[in-house]
């Protein structure tokens, strides 16, 4: 009897266990998306960086913000520019850094799993011999 | 999954079941399949652009254009386009900047040099997916059409390859030597090749000669193999008086490997006396010593393909034999695990027990082969609860 108690706490555990993991999945995964659309931007802030490097110095820049298209400055652009590059690289190191903590994480909880995963088989096959 | 011990059949099947395989292969197509879309679209970019060039280009000839002006969804107006030649161009992050036409094609084939590589870095990954998903179902149908996979520890084959080399080359290499000895560069080199052969030969006479010829078993045929086992087990039986238990189950197979190979009958006769005898000692046997025993042979177990192919000849030549080794299997279960366990037990190798696990080695090809659920059981009652199986595939792999 004691034993199939302990069974059933077995698989409470091996329960909890998979809805953490699965948790740990979905945000990895909003993680990878997260990364992908700054990735995205990265590259075409360093497009427009590219182009603006190559403006003459004189070129009339504009910037739309809402409706209307605001003179900008062409060094006021550039610097506005790089910054946002530099913010979008910090944001990706740091979201990269959370990948990697929780990709650990996932897979401490993959062979927790697993392990609850023998015992449970064990336990259940030591019941059908006896 | 699979009997765990020197070597193992493993049907493809039970290592990816035929199902999952497919299943791993449309997931792989359906990745393809978004790539190719996502190419579409990049390809459909590069399209407008093209248009957008000349476009762009035409747009200066005149000094003006007529043009119906869409207004709203259904109505045109005529009307003209004037300043023909100023652009504003999006740069992209909401940065316009007004540019000439010239300066606005240039820009716009920069643009088009980026989605090309793009395009390019696309199809690569495409060409990736497409060899995973090939991979996938030709993994899927040999799972299907019940291939097998056999693999086996590595025992020091290729030392016993290089030694037959080696001793093959020693005497065609010297008389060579003598007859060129003129020049003194060819002389020079074969001087130093036969120094590394003696080398090499040394380095391997230490290994090898505690382990008696059983190295060789993997190469010869199996006849060879038994006799070598059994001299290699005589003189380590003189050699080692002390590890009684051992002995016991190490003598009573290769009385049956000699008995088998002159002939198959007698082999019959003395098999459940063998059998009995080695499952009686076994589970006796004290784990640790076996553990220590079994260690020095680790360094030498390494996987390699080449394995594959002896084990596979060697189980059709053995057909019969393979019984008379079962009893011996579960020995050799001890061997795979201990390979697992002590790396660092390996400086402390003690030569008697070296014939023992080479012998150990080469039986285990005959138990393994054709070893049945049966015979696992018997063994699994004694041997079984010390050691988890899932260790020996974490070894395995």
């Amino acid at each position: 009897m004691s034993s199939s108690t302990a069974v059933r706490d077995l698989q409470r555990d091996l329960e909890n266990k998979a809805n953490d993991l699965g948790k740990i999945q979905k945000d990895i995964a909003k993680n990878h998306q997260l990364r992908k659309k700054y990735t995205i931007q990265l590259g075409e802030n360093e497009l427009v960086l590219k182009e603006l490097d190559l403006l003459e110095e004189d070129a009339n820049v504009y910037k739309l913000i809402g409706p209307v298209l605001v003179k900008q400055d062409l060094a006021e652009a550039n610097a506005n520019v790089r910054k946002r590059i530099e913010y979008i690289s910090a944001e990706l190191k740091r979201l990269d850094a959370i990948l990697q903590d929780m990709e650990e994480k996932q897979n401490n909880k993959r062979e927790t799993i697993m392990k609850l995963q023998q015992r449970l088989q064990s336990i259940q096959a030591g019941k059908a011999k006896a | 999954m699979e009997p765990p011990a020197k070597g193992t059949v493993t049907p493809l099947a039970s290592l990816f079941s035929e199902e999952e395989a497919r299943k791993a292969a449309s997931y792989v197509e359906e990745k393809i399949g978004e790539k190719r879309v996502e190419m579409n679209r990049l390809q459909q970019f590069v399209d407008e652009n093209d248009n957008l060039i000349n476009l762009v280009k035409k747009l200066p000839d005149q000094l003006h254009h007529n043009v119906m002006v869409p207004y709203g969804k259904m109505a045109f107006f005529p009307g003209r386009l004037i300043h023909t030649n100023e652009c504003l161009v999006l740069l992209g992050e909401n940065y316009y900047t007004d540019r000439t036409s010239k300066q606005t094609v240039e820009f716009l084939k920069r643009r088009d040099k980026t989605l090309q590589s793009q395009i390019h870095s696309l199809k690569a990954e495409i060409e990736d997916f497409q060899t995973e998903a090939s991979f996938f179902t030709t993994t899927a149908s040999e799972a299907a059409e019940g291939l097998v996979e056999i693999r086996e520890e590595y025992v020091e084959e290729d030392s016993s390859a290089t030694m037959i080399q080696s001793s093959g080359k020693e005497p065609s290499g010297l008389p060579g030597g003598e007859s060129e000895e003129v020049e003194d560069d060819d002389f020079a080199r074969i001087m130093s090749r036969l120094n590394e052969l003696e080398m090499e030969e040394e380095q391997e006479g230490e290994d090898v000669d505690d382990r008696g010829e059983e190295h060789d078993s993997p190469l010869e045929s199996a006849e060879e193999t038994e006799h070598d086992l059994v001299e290699g087990i005589r003189g380590e039986t003189d050699r080692d008086s002390m590890e009684n238990r051992k002995q016991e189950t190490i003598v009573s197979v290769p009385k049956i490997a000699s008995s088998h190979s002159s002939s198959i009958s007698a082999s019959r006769v003395s098999e459940p006396r063998a059998k009995a005898k080695v499952i009686e000692v076994i589970p006796e046997k004290h784990p640790q010593n076996l553990d220590d025993s079994l260690n020095c042979i680790r360094p030498m177990a390494h996987y390699l393909p080449k394995e594959n192919q002896s084990l596979g000849e060697n189980p059709q030549q053995n057909a019969g034999t393979w019984r008379d080794f079962q009893a011996t299997s579960s020995v050799s279960r001890g061997n795979a695990k201990t390979n697992v366990l002590g790396p660092q037990k390996i400086e402390e190798p003690e030569p008697e027990f070296d014939s023992t696990k080479a012998f150990t080695g080469s039986i285990i090809e005959h138990a393994h082969v054709k070893e049945n659920s049966t015979h696992n059981q018997t063994q699994s009652s004694a041997f079984q609860p010390s050691k988890p199986v899932s260790r020996f595939k974490a070894q395995r792999r």
